[in-house]
């Protein structure tokens, strides 16, 4: 009993910060109608602030406390408002998601950057000798302390939002934006009190915990999976029940960590419980009602087989000209670009086409990796086949109860999937379900060995980047087959409006399936050409943070489109590892560059590849920019191989050609000196009645539409 | 109509969405205590007119003047606290808020809850028994009645009514029209948009007839009745 006692104690004061952390999620929420994933991170960085001022500069608690509470946070949640949120109207779920997900990943590498990691931290607990015995049992200062903060913080939001004025427009902006300005409010205003109080419930929430796990940054970042449990508990709208959800999470821990056999294939079962207890809660909760029609100013074109073909080309070249210059150490790091071009090509048709998130990317690639790891342990190719059926089973079977959930449950039951098999599942012995054997990553690292194919042998990183980019191309058409079809169609529909498409008779679930089925698939087929590469596998390469990354810089490049996975390989596994060579102050900006990228998502939520395109368009309509290219680069080359030029001017004369071939041609169409391609009719991407709606208007459409209609000019203002 | 001074004027109103325009210099005047109802089809760009006097859409062109004072530019919260209450199109309420919450929100006005409450009760007595009532939970007509209660509980100088009648029973709309005439009579400027015009016509002093995007006509109400009909299958002219 006084175990039990002891353990509840633990557990109601664990709850209480899980409470208060995740009542600031649900606050942001239902007031601003963000998901904010960033929300853990946001009270990391608060904790180490305090830390900062009141440890490392001996601070007094009550100043130290005031600056990180009620100054660092709300400011923080202001600059949040202010410069990321604002941006981010008429966006669809995915990027809203991703802008978070930016941040949290900022934040981590913010942190890293000002406090390195590795060194021990004290953080003392709150009335660290104090406390007071009750039935028998002790109770701590800090328990105590936690309790009363997070009743209080309960009762004075309940007060807030219920009978003040503030905390009614709070609900009402989230309703009707334009309708509370009609009423009077300033919607601004109130969002950004919304994320003040939001960030310093994080920050308190922050604090209080730092004292009873490590001060480390990720850790703490990742208290979100836990506030996630509590708030979806609560739906995300009711506080009283997120206090509940928040206790029995809280409690849960405690009486595993009291009661569980100290077995280490239990060990992980403990960290793991918050995110097994959050996808069982979401498969409980009722489903949503389909959704209609989500407008956004998202748009992405339809690719032709000819540009994809010559992308498909020009992936390979590229795999080609590295393979074959690079530097052994280079390749075995440059390679990589095409392995996570790959992952983030699996969430092309995901994300892109049919609008669901997946955040468990890379844990189907560590399953893809594992079976090839094992069953391929001779380099037989046709455990790459394993490797791309059994992640796509998983996927399938993780995604059958989730499917009833849309958009971001969705995105919390990967999150909650990946967590659990990154915290636990991975970590185990090798176990046996019936007949079969089971082997995880052997309680360390899994060797892996290099694809066999009738004798010849992908042993060397140049070949690995030859085999890793033509698999890129080759998936890429795939990929893009899959948008040209009738099933792509369909998922497109499906992203639209589910509503409208189960209406017309089509099967959401199955559709839904299969797409999650074909990720999955893809993430594992890259999963195992990455552990190739790797040659020795750990749970730490396929981490859930490990796999933000991926996502983030997948929808920066340009979810909707196959070049947005190639953008997303080589700027996470080509541009940042490069600038890191340059020195510290680099390599730490490297680490906050995603994170950088992903918020400013908002500002162009078709993606960058989208704007590239647009960039080098002028080539396309001028032959002799296509010519000169076509000699420079394989002339570049031809002189890097005969040993004339060296790895930096090279690859500087690869950068500069088609900069030098868009300037050229820019002004050569500008002038309009008879050579370029010219006299084509302007080729509209979308119908035309689309434009000024899905796509930008321009001032030539115009002529277009009326020689469409067959009617006579129509004068516009702004248009000469 | 003693003031000379218009409460509400628009002047020489241009307007578009990103780059089409949808206003082609409006000019309309809403006299002190008068009713203006503005008619016509669909996509006729009413809806945009109103959002534009509410401050909820810039004019690329044109002056807006309350009370004789130029007001483009005003942000709509400004102007909501100077007594421009707008009821927009669909249901003008926060439908996920108590009926008293909603009425809270008016607040932001300057009146007090209970001086809001008490307005609203008086006109709206249906709405006292649904004060603790989700609002979006409520019947249409009665999510259009707090709408509306939520319009006129602060005093407004004028009430703009965006289709008042979208989505209603005729004899809900009826009702709702004799509330808008016992408005009016009290004193309070009203421009009203509405497709269907019998009912508002009974109510007007004044009416306009809109078609893309133009004034196509303009009179007493009774003048207008017998043009409407033309006006709609669009062979007006000036009318592409």
């Amino acid at each position: 009993m006084d175990k039990f006692l002891t353990f509840t104690i633990v557990g109601l004061s664990t709850g209480a910060i899980y409470a208060i952390i995740a009542s600031g999620l649900v606050l942001t929420y239902t007031t601003t109608g963000i998901f904010n994933f960033a929300q853990g991170a946001i009270g990391m960085v608060c904790a180490f602030a305090y830390w900062q001022m009141h440890f490392a500069w001996g601070w007094p608690v009550w100043a130290a406390l005031a600056v990180a509470v009620l100054v660092i946070a709300p400011v923080l949640g202001v600059l949040i408002d202010v410069l990321v949120m604002r941006g981010l109207e008429d966006t669809s779920e995915v990027t809203r998601l991703v802008v978070s997900i930016g941040l949290l990943v900022g934040l981590i590498g913010l942190a890293i950057w000002v406090w390195k990691p590795g060194v021990s931290r004290n953080f003392s607990a709150f009335f660290a000798n104090q406390g007071f015995t009750l039935f028998d049992t002790r109770v701590t200062g800090q328990q105590a302390l936690t309790v009363v903060v997070a009743v209080v913080v309960a009762g004075a939001l309940w007060l807030f939002l219920r009978t003040t004025r503030t905390g009614v427009a709070m609900r009402a902006v989230v309703d009707d934006r334009s309708l509370a300005s009609l009423n009077g409010v300033r919607p601004n205003v109130v969002s950004s009190l919304a994320w003040a109080m939001g960030c310093t419930l994080a920050a308190i929430g922050g604090i209080l915990i730092a004292p009873n796990v490590a001060l480390d940054a990720a850790t703490l970042s990742l208290l979100i999976v836990n506030a996630y449990a509590a708030a979806i508990i609560g739906r995300l709208r009711s506080l009283p029940l997120t206090f509940l959800g928040a206790v029995i999470l809280g409690c849960t821990e405690a009486y595993l960590a009291g009661y569980l056999k100290t077995s280490p294939n239990f060990a992980g079962l403990r960290l793991a419980a918050p995110a097994i207890l959050l996808f069982i809660v979401l498969l409980i909760i009722p489903s949503s009602r389909l959704r209609g029609r989500r407008q956004s100013r998202e748009y992405f074109p339809m690719p032709t087989w000819k540009g994809t073909w010559v992308f498909a080309g020009l992936s390979i070249l590229a795999g080609a000209i590295m393979a074959t210059t690079l530097s052994t150490s280079d390749a075995t790091t440059y390679a990589k670009v095409f392995s996570f071009a790959i992952f983030a090509l699996s969430l092309v048709p995901l994300i892109g086409f049919a609008g669901q998130i997946s955040l468990a990317t890379l844990t189907f690639g560590a399953i893809g990796a594992l079976i090839y790891g094992h069953i391929g342990a001779d380099g037989n190719p046709l455990a790459l086949v394993l490797a791309f059926v059994v992640p796509a089973i998983v996927g399938a079977l993780i995604a059958l109860p989730a499917l009833r959930l849309s958009g971001i449950y969705l995105a919390l039951a990967t999150a909650a999937f990946a967590v659990a098999l990154d915290r636990w599942i991975f970590n185990l012995a090798d176990f046996d379900i019936g007949p079969i054997r089971i082997s995880m990553f052997e309680l360390g690292s899994t060797e892996v060995a290099p694809l066999d194919v009738f004798g010849y042998t992908f042993d060397t990183p140049a070949r690995q980047m030859m085999l890793v980019s033509v698999a890129f191309a080759l998936i890429s058409v795939v990929v893009v087959a899959v948008r040209r079809s009738r099933y792509g169609r369909r998922l497109l529909a499906m992203k639209s409006s589910e509503a409208a498409c189960a209406t017309l008779g089509l099967d959401l679930v199955g559709t839904k399936l299969s797409v999650f089925a074909l990720s999955a698939g893809i993430a594992g087929f890259a999963g195992a050409l990455y552990g190739m590469q790797l040659r020795s596998i750990s749970p730490q390469n396929f981490g859930f943070v490990m796999g933000l990354p991926v996502l983030l810089l997948a929808v920066v490049g340009g979810i909707g489109a196959v070049g947005g996975a190639l953008m997303a390989g080589a700027s996470l596994m080509g541009f940042l590892p490069l600038i890191s060579t340059l020195g510290t102050f680099f390599s730490n900006l490297a680490a906050v560059l995603p994170g950088l990228a992903g918020i400013g998502l908002g500002r162009n939520p078709n993606g960058s590849v989208h704007d590239m395109r647009e960039g080098f368009a002028p080539i396309l309509r001028y032959r002799p920019a296509i010519i000169g290219l076509a000699v420079a680069v394989p002339l570049f080359w031809i002189l890097r191989l005969a040993g004339f030029l060296g790895n930096g001017v090279f690859y500087l004369l690869l950068a500069l050609a088609p900069i030098a071939a868009v300037v050229v041609a820019g002004v050569r169409v500008g002038l309009g000196d008879g050579t370029e391609v010219a006299d084509t009719p302007r080729v509209h991407d979308v119908p035309l009645e689309w434009k000024g709606f899905s796509v930008p208007w321009e001032p030539e459409d115009v002529v277009d539409l009326d020689r469409a209609l067959g009617m006579n000019e129509v004068q516009l203002h702004g248009a000469p | 109509m003693t003031d000379p001074t218009p409460l509400l004027e628009l002047r020489g109103i241009r307007a578009a969405y990103d780059r089409i325009d949808v206003l082609f210099g409006v000019d309309l005047v809403v006299e002190q205590g008068s009713v203006v109802a503005l008619l016509g089809p669909n996509g006729a760009g009413k809806t945009t007119l109103l959002k534009v006097a509410c401050g909820l859409m810039p004019a690329t062109a044109g002056d807006v003047l309350f009370c004789g004072k130029r007001v483009n530019g005003v942000r709509p919260d400004e102007l909501a606290r100077r007594g421009v209450a707008m009821v927009p199109e669909g249901r003008g309420i926060f439908p996920n808020l108590t009926v008293r919450d909603n009425l809270r929100m008016m607040t932001y006005t300057g009146a007090s809850l209970s001086e809001i409450e008490a307005v609203a009760f008086d006109r709206f007595p249906r709405l006292k028994e649904r004060i603790r009532q989700v609002a979006g939970t409520m019947s249409g007509g009665e999510q259009q009645m707090l709408a509306m209660a939520r319009g006129l509980a602060t005093d407004p100088a004028v009430l703009i009514l965006d289709e008042l009648s979208m989505g209603l029973a005729p004899i809900i709309v009826e009702e709702l029209y004799e509330i808008v005439a016992t408005v009016a009579r009290s004193g309070v400027s009203i421009l009203v948009v509405e497709q269907f015009a019998s009912t508002v016509l009974g109510v007007a002093d004044h009416a306009a007839i809109m078609v893309h995007g133009r004034i196509v006509r303009d009179g007493a109400p009774a003048d207008l009745e017998q043009e409407l009909s033309s006006a709609y299958l669009g062979n007006q002219q000036g009318d592409r």
